[in-house]
């Protein structure tokens, strides 16, 4: 019989009571036990009987086994690199660690079947050169040039070995990356906007390549991974050649470089102030004119920006599947996921296992296996 | 060897200023032939005429004919306008001694100098280090006793008033100018990431060893 750790099992329920996005007294509720019991199982303190281990598995959709493996790579707050850190709740950032850990556990099980391609992030700790040298020196690295538009910002990514996924469930959180034996970046398709969405990528990118090895927690990172992102989304010397000139460039012209980079009015505007390609007083003016047309939460042109979807997780359940090796059903029994957390979590459609299949969890606690 | 504006900056094309000094010749000599002195004309009446139709022919021609390499930096009577990336005002008088009030830059014409030195080889400055001056590009109207333009010449004068690259604008006739600019490059399509199968790789080692093996 395999013995029981309580502190695993206190963590396997913690991390997935929190990718249900539930609260401890949401859980007690459903159990019909005090939120005390539920704090002292997660804490370690109390072991929960067989049935009631059960219960838990089927209010979080996961298999008792799920409860049993320790884990073996948590996402920490302290390490994941936040977008908006300071404005995003307690329980979001929460809920989306616990995602990253699932998504760490599939990737880390993944990894026994196929091959990812190798890391390709170069490292750069920011003050070694200018972000503008270092966005320059990683178009290089990845063959992107200095003076053409990032196709698919997604793709560059996950061709250098980072993970991307997707995180659909709150706008509070944009998008947060993790340096861990695979770097991941998860990016929040709650966001409409695709160019933000890029830009996201580009941010969490930045983070990756400069802040490697730093407390993920600082404030004072997130302003260097924006300016990472609008250097490497716009390179100075083409957004300089291409940016119109004139003491109040038109809109028109605005969204005609909006449409050819890929990154929001907003972000154009910021970089040409940065770059000095305007001045105070435009840059004043174009703040206001975008906030009272609107675009501040919704710009024109995001149809003309194509859509980005994640490969890298996809691919490989594609190939494990057509191969027959293992079909996305299996490998969520496997995990201990209920099909329909699977899907959350990848994205992939994970079928049901037909009725005479019984879990193996299910079926050791059986008569048959006494 | 004398530096020429090409030599500087790409942007500056013999063909360019051709057209740009052959469009000021033509504008002027206009404005000096509806002078009419005996009705009460004056110096300064030619002058302001002057200016004001070479403005509004730069403007026509950097939204028509010209328009794809030939911009209005800044419009309006401090006019500045745009020759490729590089900006550039003229103004009534020698080339050697240009007048004070021929440096006043506003804000755009800092701004397109600016951009104009990160499109630069190396992102040199707009202004070249080597005797610590700030240069800007001028183009010096020379005219005869009549108003007639005896000269043109686009000269780079720092802002103690010295000059250098001077460069007399030869008389040509206007042809069709093409533009020098680079094309716009589109982005580069990467293919999607690489997932390769583990027990591929390791059947067909297996294979191999069990291959040679046989042999």
């Amino acid at each position: 019989m395999e013995k029981i750790d309580p502190k695993v099992v206190g963590t396997r329920v913690r991390i997935a009571r929190l990718l249900q996005g539930q609260t401890q007294a949401d859980l007690a509720k459903q159990l019909q036990v005090t939120p005390a019991f539920v704090c002292q199982v997660e804490a370690g303190t109390k072991q929960p009987s067989p049935d009631t281990l059960a219960s838990i598995a089927e209010v979080l959709r996961v298999e008792p086994g799920f409860f049993l493996r320790a884990i073996p790579d948590e996402f920490r707050d302290e390490e994941c690199f936040f977008r908006k850190r300071k404005t995003t709740p307690l329980y979001v950032r929460s809920r989306a660690l616990a995602h990253g850990t699932f998504l760490t556990e599939l990737i880390s099980f993944l990894e026994e079947h196929v091959d990812f391609p190798a890391d390709d992030v170069p490292n750069y700790p920011e003050g070694s050169k200018s972000i503008d040298e270092i966005a320059d020196d990683c178009r290089r690295a990845w063959c992107l040039g200095l003076d053409t538009p990032i196709v698919n910002m997604t793709r560059v990514l996950e061709n250098a070995g980072i993970v991307v996924a997707d995180f659909g469930s709150d706008r509070k959180v944009d998008a947060f990356s993790r340096a861990g034996a695979r770097r991941v970046v998860v990016r929040n398709t709650e966001t409409q906007s695709r160019s933000r969405l890029r830009f996201d990528l580009a941010h969490e990118c930045g983070h990756l390549v400069m802040h490697v090895g730093l407390d993920a927690s600082s404030l004072e990172l997130e302003p260097a991974a924006d300016a990472f992102a609008a250097a490497f989304l716009l390179p100075r010397r083409a957004f300089a050649a291409e940016f119109p000139r004139s003491a109040s460039p038109s809109w028109e012209s605005l969204r005609a470089l909006k449409r050819r980079w890929g990154v929001s009015l907003s972000a154009i505007v910021r970089r040409a102030r940065d770059l000095r390609l305007i001045d105070a007083l435009f840059y004043q003016r174009a703040y206001k004119q975008m906030s009272a047309r609107g675009w501040n939460t919704k710009e024109p042109d995001e149809q003309f920006i194509a859509e980005e979807d994640p490969e890298l997780i996809a691919t490989a359940l594609r190939i494990l599947d057509e191969s027959g090796e293992l079909a996305p059903a299996e490998l969520a029994r496997r995990l201990g996921w209920a099909p329909t957390l699977f899907t959350d979590v990848t994205g992939v459609p994970c079928a049901e296992l037909p009725n005479d299949i019984i879990p193996i969890d299910r079926a050791r606690r059986s008569r048959w296996f006494m | 060897m004398n530096v020429m504006p090409w030599d500087i900056h790409p942007a500056l094309a013999p063909e360019r200023l051709a057209f740009v000094a052959r469009l000021m010749r033509a504008v002027r000599a206009e404005a000096v032939d509806g002078h009419e002195a005996e009705k009460g004309d004056t110096a300064w009446g030619l002058g302001c005429r002057a200016h004001e139709r070479t403005l509004f022919a730069i403007t026509n021609a950097a939204s028509g004919i010209a328009s794809d390499w030939l911009s209005v930096i800044e419009p309006g009577l401090h006019f500045v306008f745009g020759i490729g990336t590089v900006p550039v005002r003229f103004y009534r008088g020698e080339a050697e001694s240009p007048p004070t009030r021929s440096l006043k830059r506003n804000y755009p014409e800092i701004a397109a100098q600016r951009q104009m030195a990160f499109t630069l080889p190396g992102f040199a400055a707009p202004t070249r280090a080597e005797d610590d001056k700030e240069y800007v590009w001028r183009i010096a109207i020379e005219t005869d006793v009549d108003g007639c333009v005896s000269r043109i010449v686009l000269v780079e004068v720092a802002d103690d008033l010295s000059t250098r690259t001077i460069y007399e604008i030869p008389e040509t006739s206007i042809g069709y100018v093409a533009s020098t600019e680079p094309q716009r490059r589109e982005g580069k399509t990467l293919p999607p990431p690489r997932v390769s199968l583990k027990s591929a790789k390791t059947t067909k080692k297996t294979k191999k060893v069990g291959d040679n093996g046989e042999d």
